[in-house]
This record gives structure tokens, sequence and C-alpha cells, in this order.
């Protein structure tokens, strides 16, 4: 196998590691919010959160490599342009994946029984112990299938990476990008295999996830 | 509710009695191509050209895959001839149409004369160009820079070829096989002296490489055609590489196997007629025979 297809694949594994525990960090509590507090606007930025599922990956691209541009905001911001480099790349699949994350994280939580959490909170439990000993143990293969689909989801994204990347080999050139390459030189074999290689471990990914989601749910009718 | 679902229906079917040329061109044919088409769309009533653009490269793996089309305008020759030897290709109907020009194309703002002394300038830390593995005018670009002395061959080995990389002529080097980017095989270092940093930026085809050097990264070796459309004059200007300068850029079309319906001849006829080529000069294509 082509040296350069590691190459592509490990930067895809690494993009789709850090973007899906960002999303996992910041996007938890941001489930748990939307999904229990009400507030004017709310309607609004879930939309807002949801687009980028609606948008044509080139077009949210297109609109993050003008944000990220030498030009753009966030250079002026904090003048680095992060237009093909990896911290770009990084962003793009957050935003991406984010409404994937997001609804999963909000699935798991809408299932806690509030009755377990009434309970904890008149027994004087702490708020960071209910977390810990109540909320975490339930709600955890929700979280991690949730992360882990935004992950695969990383794996395989192409019109966001193509236009903030640039795809240069060894840098920005993910595996989408790669494969695609492979097939416009038609290298069909090589993009084959270079395919198997990706189907199987994408294939794996979703089998944990649903083995997680299963698991789960027995879970949820034995404490529920 | 049921006129309604009919009216519905008739959307979404395509306009009867109307003649249909299917053709997939390059994306340097973005801005050309459609002025070419409305004109003989002027000129015959009841027959629509629709046009699809993409890297000449990407084209025909479709075709050779079974998309259906027409006609098929490369952005060079290797394509057409290809399809033409899988036999793919109407008899006898592979010709030029054009000559595709290379620029460098430099944003305005950064207040740079453009040219090739412009690329050694400190504040040019990304050069976007279409990806050569399969779009000819990264090829073109790529053959550019090595004339002008801004790239120099490596000596590194690719297996299966008579005679080492740096001996190869232009024509001769296997671009399909280059996946690993300019600087795998190809010494920037004039390019990157004096500089903080310095990146090749690869479009997938040449309108994206465009689209790149406006939104990010300010200098791109781009297609004239392309150049000379407000969108970029506006923004920018450019220097025009002198033929000779770089692989060169041979555009050819023809007419797809079975697909020689009198419409689809009289599109192909009509793009070699005198107002067409008037069409193409004015964007910056050399044209067969002059």
């Amino acid at each position: 196998m082509d040296p350069l297809f590691w190459d592509a694949l490990f930067l895809s594994l690494r993009v789709a590691a850090l973007a899906s525990g960002i999303l996992l960090l910041a996007g938890a509590p941001l489930a748990w919010l939307l999904a229990f507090r009400r507030f004017p606007g709310k309607a609004l930025l879930e939309a807002v959160f949801l687009l980028p599922l609606v948008l044509p990956p080139t077009v949210l691209g297109f609109y993050l490599l003008l944000f990220l541009g030498p030009e753009g905001p966030w250079a002026r911001l904090f003048g680095v342009s992060w237009a093909f480099r990896f911290e770009g790349l990084v962003l793009a699949s957050v935003l991406f994946s984010l409404p994937f994350a997001l609804n999963a994280y909000r699935e798991a939580f809408l299932a806690l029984d509030p009755n377990l959490l009434e309970v904890a909170r008149t027994l004087g439990v702490p708020r960071y112990r209910i977390l810990a000993r109540v909320v975490l143990p339930l709600v955890w293969p929700g979280l991690l299938s949730g992360t882990l689909l935004a992950f695969a989801h990383t794996l395989g994204e192409f019109g966001v990476v193509l236009m903030v990347g640039g795809s240069i080999p060894g840098k920005t050139q993910m595996v989408s990008i790669y494969l695609y390459d492979l097939v416009q030189a038609l290298r069909f074999a090589e993009a084959a295999q270079a395919s198997l290689v990706l189907l199987g471990l994408s294939l794996f990914l979703l089998a944990l996830v649903r083995t997680l989601e299963g698991r789960w749910r027995s879970w949820r009718s034995t404490t529920g | 509710m049921g006129r309604r679902l009919v009216a519905l229906l008739l959307l979404f079917l395509p306009g009867f009695a109307q003649k249909v040329v299917r053709v997939v061109a390059a994306s340097d044919l973005q801005y050309a191509l459609p002025e070419v088409a409305r004109a003989f769309e002027g000129k015959n009533p009841g027959v629509r050209v629709e046009l699809v653009f993409g890297s000449s490269g990407k084209l025909y793996a479709q075709l050779t895959q079974g998309l259906e089309a027409d006609l098929f305008f490369s952005a060079d020759k290797v394509y057409p001839e290809l399809l033409e030897r899988k036999g793919l290709a109407e008899p006898g109907t592979r010709r030029p149409y054009a000559l595709g020009r290379v620029v460098l194309w430099v944003d305005r703002k950064l207040g740079l004369k453009p040219g090739p002394e412009a690329l050694k300038d400190p504040r040019v830390t990304q050069l976007a160009l279409a990806n050569p593995v399969h779009a000819p005018y990264g090829r073109a670009a790529v053959t550019l820079l090595e004339h002008l002395g801004l790239l120099r061959r490596k000596d590194v080995p690719l297996p299966g070829l008579a005679k080492p990389f740096p001996l190869l002529s232009w024509e001769e080097i296997p671009w399909e096989r280059l996946t690993g980017g300019v600087e795998a095989y190809w010494d920037a270092a004039p390019l990157r002296q004096g500089k903080p940093r310095f990146a090749f930026v690869y479009g997938e085809n040449i309108s994206q490489t465009a689209q790149l050097a406006l939104a990010a990264t300010r200098v791109g070796l781009l297609a004239l055609s392309l150049a000379v459309h407000e969108s970029l004059s506006g923004a920018g200007a450019y220097w025009l590489a002198p033929l000779g300068s770089h692989l060169p850029l041979e555009q050819d079309y023809l007419v797809l196997k079975g697909r020689g319906r009198p419409e689809v001849l009289a599109f192909y006829a009509y793009v070699g007629s005198p107002e067409a080529r008037a069409v193409f000069r004015r964007y910056g294509f050399l044209l067969p025979g002059e």
C-alpha cells in the first residue's frame, strides 16, 4: 500500500479524534442545556446548530475558508490564518459533525428518568455527585456512541475539507480527498484497496455504536 | 388534489419536444462555453444545451463509467485520445477547439506587480494551483514553475520508468502517479527563500483553484479564460505565461460514441464557427489554425 495512504488515513484519524473529543467536552453541556432548559431564542439556536446537516458541505467549507482566510475575521482577531492548516480542519470538522453529536447527546439526556434526579436532589446529594453517581453512569453509552458517530462522520467528510484543507499531501490531505485523487488519476485498483481499509474501519465503528446503543437500552430497562 | 399532483409531476418532467444536447466540459470553459451555448440556442429554437463542468480527469473517469453525455470538451488532448482508444468516441470527431493559456494571478491587496519575480516575495506564502495528478492546468502550472527555475527536479525513484525522473520531458512525466504533492518530486527552494513558510495549495479543478486564490491564498496559477472574468479581474491582476513556457494545453473536443444526433452535430459544428471562435478569443484562448 502507498505510504501516502497511511499518511492521509492517520491525518484523518487525528483530525477526527480531536474534533470528536472537542465535541464531547463542549457538546455534552450544550446538549444538556438544549434538553432541559428553556430560554428565549432556543428554537433559532437549535436551527443554527442543525445547519451543517442541510447546507451543502462545499458551501459550509467556502464560508469557513472566508472566515479563516488571511483577511477573514479569525485572522484579524487572532493574527493567524487557519486556512489550509490542521487547526482549520479540526474546527471545520467540529462544526460539520456538531448536529450528529448534539442529537445523540440530547437523546441520551432525555432518556434519563427525571424521578431519579428528583430523588437524589431531595436526599440532598450535591450536584457534582448527582452528575458523577447518577447521570454519567446512565448516559455514558449514549455519549460515547454519539462521539463515535461524530468520529466516523469526520472520517468520511469530503466537501468541507476540500475547501478548507487545500489537499496538501502529508499536511491537510485527508483520506477522503486522497481516495478521490486516486480515482481521478484512474488508479482504480489502489483506490479499491484503500477504500476497503476505510470501509472496514467505518463498519467496525458503526457496529461499535450499535452495540453501545443496544447495551444502553438494556441497561435502561433494568434500571428504569 | 389530483390536479395538483399532476401539476407537481409535470414539474419534474423534462420539457416536451425540446431537444437536449448534453455537454461535459473542462472548468476553464466555465464562462466562455455558456456564452457559446446561449448563442447557439438563439439560432436553433427548440434545442437546449446542458453544460456540466469539472476537471478533465474527473469527467474522463466518469465517462468511462457510463456517464450519459453527447459531447466532451477537455482541457488537454490526453483524455480525448484515451477515450478514442477505448472506443468511446465517435470516430473522426476528435479535434482541437482552443489552446489554453496559463496566468499568474495576484490579489491587488498584496501590492505586488504580477510576474515571476512576485513569487519570490516574502508576502507570498501560499500558492494555489490545480492538482497536477488529474487537472491539465495543474500540470501546466508545475512545468511553468520548472521553466522559470523556481522548481528543480529531485532525483526520486519512480518504479517502472525507463529514464530517471529528472531527465523526463514534460509529456513523459507520469502525472497520475505524483500523488505526493509537488514538493515530493520538485525542490521548491527558490520559492521558499526568505519566507517564514510556504505551501502549495491544490484545487480540485481550475475553477475551484481560482476560488481558493480569491478567497485565501491571494496568489494562484490559473487559466486566462477565468482570470479575464470580472470576478477575478476586479480583485487582482495577472501575468500571462508565454507559450512554450509550460506543458501545452491543446484542448480537444469530441462526440461520444453513438451520440451523433443532428442537434449534437449542429452544436459540434457551431463550436468551430466564426461566432463561437470570437467568444473563445475574447476569453483569451488561442484558436486552432491561427
